[in-house]
């Protein structure tokens, strides 16, 4: 799964990764896991960043080919 | 969690804090407290409490790394479980129970947190009744497994019967288990102090998961969800027994029909220490009775002297053996013990499993008539080594060895 989190995060005023944990209420290491790739968020916790950024949860994160089931 | 410092952060320093001064001031029980320490916030959010104060991939990483935990738990568990088996050590018991009580908590929970409690009722008393019927297999034999597996498939026909009738499956499970609760409470008491852990554990995990499924299905059946009356009645019913049963055990010696054919004899349990055909016994010794009403042997639920030697005991054996007169013909020790001056060996789970019994024989005149050796030892001019056999005649002549 491939994110925009960081691209978004920056087009949002260079939102600080600290910022926006606090925002959604995580650690900001969930925030640089998130980013990295390493950590697939739950459901919830995508609809809270994707609200937190002024976006949708498909323009956040988007489903790669190894990713088809 | 979070990074922030929240309630949670706060209460699981003042823990390590409390911890530290321990260890500065007794230098004992610390480890305890920072273990708590450590696990307080995953613990907490376990069990339902301050979901917002949790991080869910920390979470994530902590459940995984529990499960890893949990089976180096088991592992190093069981390693000490067959150490202490290998030593006659039967606090291995003890340690077993622990283990299988976590493991039982480990499945009712995983079926709870399914969230349907009509599934997990049901699902309870199915694996319940299928676990009796593969202990009665164990227990009975192949040979007597339709009469042993009967118990544990109605068991398993009454879980399917809670999917289409849960309320009266309940209210009969929660019957049953009251009875079960009385007479093993019964059984327990009975016994006194002297009765071993398996009986409690055999206790628990008969009446818990289907005091649970009874709940379960009882939610089930209840849209409102209020189960708090016909559980607390049934609570309150196992408690009233156990209460009437406390207050009943004070006959010296509680007796039942011994196996499942009637003419084996009779198993009796006393009730307190007694005297009984010359022998100063413990409380919970089961005596056994043949159908003459001799006692024939008899087995004591942890380690004790007797005749001067320290037999082995535990709650299910091994039996100690009688002459009609009272004589002994058969015990085990629990330690390497001088026996007329013979250094006899204990029993031991290694040397029953390989086959070289360490029981110590006697004629029925009271003399030695043979045991294995806990120690090299010269007798009668004659060195033996240790685990060699030696074995007597009536008159205390060697009889043979090896």
């Amino acid at each position: 799964m491939k994110t925009h989190l960081r691209r978004l995060r920056f087009e949002r005023g260079e939102m600080s990764q600290a910022q926006l944990a606090d925002l959604v209420a995580v650690s900001r290491q969930t925030i640089i896991a998130i980013e990295r790739g390493d950590y697939n968020p739950s459901v919830k916790l995508a609809l809270q960043l994707a609200r937190a950024l002024g976006t949708t949860v498909e323009h956040l994160f988007v489903l790669e080919a190894s990713d088809a089931g | 969690m979070l990074g922030k410092r929240d309630g949670i952060f706060w209460v699981a320093s003042a823990i390590l804090v409390a911890s530290l001064l321990l260890a500065a001031l007794v230098g004992n029980a610390f480890l305890l407290l920072l273990v708590a320490s450590y696990l307080l916030r995953p613990t907490l959010h376990s069990l339902g409490f301050f979901p917002k104060l949790t991080d869910e991939r920390q979470l994530f990483i902590q459940y995984r790394a529990s499960n890893v935990g949990f089976v180096a738990m088991i592992v190093g568990v069981i390693i000490v479980i067959l150490l202490l088996m290998a030593k006659g050590d039967h606090t291995w018991e003890m340690l077993l129970a622990v283990l299988m009580a976590a493991l039982a908590l480990r499945a009712l929970a995983g079926v709870l947190m399914v969230g349907d409690p009509l599934v997990a009722g049901v699902r309870i008393l199915v694996a319940t009744g299928l676990l009796l019927a593969l202990f009665g297999i164990a227990e009975g034999g192949l040979s007597g497994a339709g009469a042993h597996v009967i118990p544990g498939l109605l068991v398993v026909g009454v879980g399917l019967a809670g999917k289409r009738w849960p309320r009266p499956v309940a209210i009969l499970v929660l019957v049953l288990s009251a009875c079960v609760v009385i007479a093993m409470t019964r059984s327990i008491l009975a016994g006194g102090h002297g009765r071993g852990w398996g009986e409690v554990e055999a206790l628990l995990f008969l009446t818990m998961p289907p005091i649970v499924a009874a709940v379960c299905l009882l939610r089930a059946s209840a849209p409102g969800g209020d189960v708090t009356g016909p559980a607390a009645v049934a609570l309150l019913a196992m408690l009233g027994g156990v209460a009437v049963n406390a207050g009943a055990q004070n006959s010296p010696l509680s007796c039942k029909p011994w196996g499942n054919k009637p003419s084996v004899g009779t198993m009796c349990t006393l009730a307190h220490d007694d005297t009984v055909k010359g022998h100063r016994l413990p409380a919970g010794t089961r005596l056994h009775y043949d159908t003459t009403k001799a006692l024939d042997f008899f087995w004591i639920t942890k380690p004790a002297v007797f005749e001067q030697l320290e037999l082995a005991g535990t709650a299910s054996g091994p039996h100690h053996a009688l002459y009609p007169d009272g004589t002994p013909r058969m015990l085990w020790l629990a330690r390497t013990q001088e026996v007329q001056g013979v250094p006899c060996r204990p029993i031991s789970f290694w040397t029953e499993v390989i086959g070289h019994t360490s029981a110590v024989f006697f004629h029925s005149n009271g003399r030695l008539a043979a045991c294995r050796l806990g120690r090299v030892a010269t007798i009668k001019g004659r060195a033996f080594a240790k685990g060699d056999r030696v074995a007597f005649d009536a008159n205390g002549g060697l009889d043979a060895g090896k």
